[in-house]
């Protein structure tokens, strides 16, 4: 009986816990295609400051909590070859963070520490500038970016399989 | 297909021949392997601008047209590169041009096939139509109190139903001709240019002929052999029992323990594309949406099972998807191995487990085990957590293979409404399930032992301790974030871990569903969780920080961010997960326990410290 009335007891706290306040609340939500412009606007402001040559960009929208609930942000995986320079081997990152810097990109991002993070109007970008390939292995590109958007996106992306990545590559080209 | 009220043998004897049996010659062909013979031609002839165009475009053709649902296996292609170049005295500067006919080939049989078994489908799908309306006029005519009228009304219609059943075999019958012969059109020209170039035809005609003996596949062990005893019993089997279970792949076989997951992804891939095409071809042939199917299944002779396991077939192909989108230190993709599939377990809920990266080859290998809400309906396998773990992994040790499996293994708590979370009988039983697949890993692995670590978050930490404490589960080390209760194991020491192994705990101390272990929140009936707190002073663990910036007024808020990009939490267990848990200190990374320095369990040291967001691992490029 003792050990029951403790399980309702878990039951009552948790389920007040977690059904009354389960929904994290948006105070200022965006449509999502808004989501998907301001990280495609990011992309390619990024793109044109390097006259990077894109080799892959894929978007999609990734959910902002564990759960995989609303909201939801866009997201773009991008990578890119540094134009004038060989396709065997890799850059020098400053190369890739100095113009962006001149450009507003500024490294007082939400990312502090570890690697080279950037921000420019609220959207996150972090830089993976591709170190020399283990043996074996072979360079696809010189950098990666991963461009995170704003979680302000309260539709439910897994409802409709539009949570599934697209090619942007013809969006995020320089231009 | 089954017809109740139309006779097959008459209908073909009316029609003038049997369009089933001309589509069964031609999808015996075995286009799969026609392309990997083509492939290996590909790679072993010299290069020429003129063929690779020729072969790129027979390829694309290949690639749109073939449906995996054959689950044929690659034959020994090489050695057969290796009998035309030397027996046969074909010369190396031919092979490109022998590769862009074999694609050719290849191409023409995938897209044959395609038409042929969409010609059949709606076939298939007119005479249902037409067996249940003969069935309705035949129950009619029974009817004694019929008019003369009536009667002869009714045997028109009969006779209309029955003509208009000869008439669509008849067409069918005449496509599926045409396809065939045209198919045979074009192998007999490319088997032509095939033989100029001093390559021998047969060597295709044994992979398309359809009189190809089909030797009996071996059977599986029963059930409850042992991940060792089957591995043993894999191994006896030869290249082509191996090759001929895989192309059966009966679904048991993906299922199986001890079978390397190169094999197993094969196998689940296939039966996952069997429940996709047995849902679509049918909305192809008929030129509807898969959603009126899925709306009226026995409609379309389809079971409530063939719907669920469409469903979740989707979602698992959709977690295929977006875990491929990972990319390691090297910005390339992994490999993705469908390693566990399952699609109506657990009342439709569904269980299967997606490896980014080889497991069978990887220096580290996670399990990642989500708790209340998650499983292959709910579309958990495209959470991007999975993704986020594999790419900080990566980077947290840039210079050895990594792999994280996504693993939707057990019956987890649906809702908060779901009395089973409130007990721990879910993950007893799925602890179980997660120790035999943990387990199975070392049987399969090659080379030196992985790095295990098995992360579970929320329900799933319970999970995750239930296996290791209770059911024998074999980790270097566990990782258990925002955990309501350890269950069975009451301290580290009850995880049993390999030696050099620790038990690391991440709880944000703003984080409620995490107090609920004994010995933090207490009321007057006791603690109120799952079990023990693991991030309380005194239990073993070593914790790390996993606190969430900004205010939340939600209690469970705190509860969802253990994977965040950035996060201190995801930051940490990339530590853990690359094998350098010793990293932490060095990187800043551990906290103090609840109910350190003496104070009472409530006062959790870590929630004076502002939470930071911004970690990420760098590259030795930066």
């Amino acid at each position: 009986m003792w050990n029951h009335n403790r399980r309702i007891a878990a039951a009552t706290v948790i389920c007040l816990v977690i059904s009354g306040c389960g929904a994290e609340v948006v105070g200022n939500p965006i449509a999502p295609q808004d989501a998907r412009a301001e990280v495609i606007g990011a992309a390619r402001d990024i793109t044109t400051i390097l006259h990077a040559d894109v080799t892959e960009a894929r978007f999609r929208y990734e959910s902002c909590n564990d759960q995989g609930d609303p909201p939801f942000k866009g997201v773009i995986r991008m990578s890119f070859w540094m134009p004038g320079h060989p396709h065997d081997q890799p850059v020098d990152p400053q190369e890739v963070i100095k113009p962006l810097v001149t450009q507003g990109w500024s490294t007082d991002s939400d990312f502090v520490s570890h690697s080279p993070t950037l921000r420019k109007n609220k959207i996150n970008i972090i830089l993976t500038v591709v170190p020399a390939p283990r043996p074996g292995k072979q360079l696809v590109s010189h950098v990666a970016v991963e461009v995170d958007g704003q979680c302000r996106d309260t539709f439910d992306h897994r409802t409709d399989r539009s949570i599934l990545p697209t090619d942007v590559r013809t969006e995020v080209q320089p231009g | 297909m089954n017809l109740v009220n139309i006779g097959l043998g008459a209908l073909t004897a009316a029609a003038g021949g049997d369009p089933w049996e001309i589509n069964a010659s031609l999808q015996h062909g075995r286009p799969g392997q026609i392309d990997n013979l083509a492939t290996a031609y590909k790679s072993a002839g010299q290069s020429t601008a003129e063929a690779d165009t020729a072969f790129a475009q027979a390829r694309q053709r290949f690639e749109h047209a073939w449906s995996r649902d054959n689950g044929e296996h690659p034959i020994n292609d090489a050695q057969q590169v290796q009998l035309a170049t030397t027996s046969l005295g074909v010369q190396a500067a031919q092979l490109p041009k022998i590769a862009a006919d074999l694609e050719g080939i290849a191409a023409s049989l995938a897209e044959a096939q395609r038409s042929s078994a969409a010609v059949i489908h709606s076939l298939d799908g007119q005479l249902q139509r037409l067996d249940k309306e003969l069935g309705e006029m035949l129950d009619l005519e029974k009817d004694p109190h019929l008019t003369e009228q009536e009667r002869s009304i009714i045997a028109t219609e009969i006779n209309s139903i029955e003509q208009e059943a000869i008439d669509d075999t008849r067409a069918a019958l005449q496509q599926v001709t045409h396809i065939r012969d045209g198919y045979a059109g074009t192998l007999k020209d490319a088997e032509a240019r095939l033989r100029a170039e001093g390559y021998n035809p047969a060597l295709v005609r044994s992979l398309d002929d359809s009189t190809t003996p089909t030797p009996p596949a071996p059977a599986l062990p029963p059930p409850g052999t042992s991940p060792q005893d089957v591995n043993n019993w894999w191994n006896s089997l030869t290249a082509e029992q191996k090759a001929e279970l895989i192309g059966q792949h009966p679904p048991e076989l993906g299922n199986l323990k001890g079978i390397p997951v190169d094999v197993t992804n094969e196998v689940n891939q296939a039966v996952m594309n069997d429940d996709i095409n047995r849902v679509q071809d049918i909305a192809n042939a008929r030129e509807i949406p898969v959603s009126d199917v899925l709306s009226d299944p026995a409609y379309f002779g389809l079971s409530a099972n063939d719907v669920t396991r469409y469903t979740n077939a989707i979602h698992t192909q959709d977690g295929l998807i977006s875990s491929a989108e990972a990319v390691d230190e090297n910005d390339q993709h992994p490999e993705v191995y469908l390693m566990r599939y399952q699609p109506d377990a657990f009342n439709g809920d569904g269980g299967a487990a997606i490896a980014m990266g080889n497991p069978d080859k990887a220096a580290n290998t996670t399990f990642l085990v989500k708790g209340l809400g998650s499983g292959v309906k709910e579309g958990t396998l495209s959470n991007p957590d999975g993704v986020r773990l594999y790419e900080e992994a990566n980077r947290a040790d840039w210079n050895k293979d990594t792999s994280v499996v996504m693993w939707v293994g057990y019956d987890a708590p649906d809702s908060p409404k779901d009395p089973g979370l409130y007990e721990p009988n879910m993950a007893r039983t799925g602890g179980q399930a997660l120790a035999g697949d943990v387990n199975a890993m070392a049987v399969t692995h090659q080379g030196a032992p992985t790095h295990m670590t098995v992360v579970g978050h929320s329900y799933g930490s319970t999970t995750v301790s239930d296996a290791a404490a209770g059911f024998g589960m074999h980790a270097d080390d566990v990782v258990l974030v925002g955990s309501p209760g350890t269950d069975m194991a009451h301290s580290a020491s009850d995880f049993h871990l390999n030696p050099g192994g620790h038990l690391y705990v991440g709880d944000a101390s703003g984080d409620a569903v995490s107090w609920f272990g004994e010995g933090t929140v207490q009321t007057p009936l006791g603690g109120v969780g799952l079990g023990a707190d693991p991030a309380m002073d005194g239990y073993g663990s070593v914790r790390f920080k996993a606190e969430v910036p900004g205010l939340s007024a939600n209690p469970v808020g705190d509860h969802s961010h253990y994977f965040d990009t950035g996060s201190e939490s995801l930051f940490s267990i990339g530590d853990v997960a690359s094998g350098h848990g010793d990293a932490l200190g060095h990187d800043g990374m551990t906290a103090h326990h609840r109910g350190e320095y003496g104070l009472p369990a409530l006062v959790d040291p870590e929630a004076v410290r502002p939470g930071t967001s911004g970690h990420r691992h760098g590259t030795p490029a930066g």
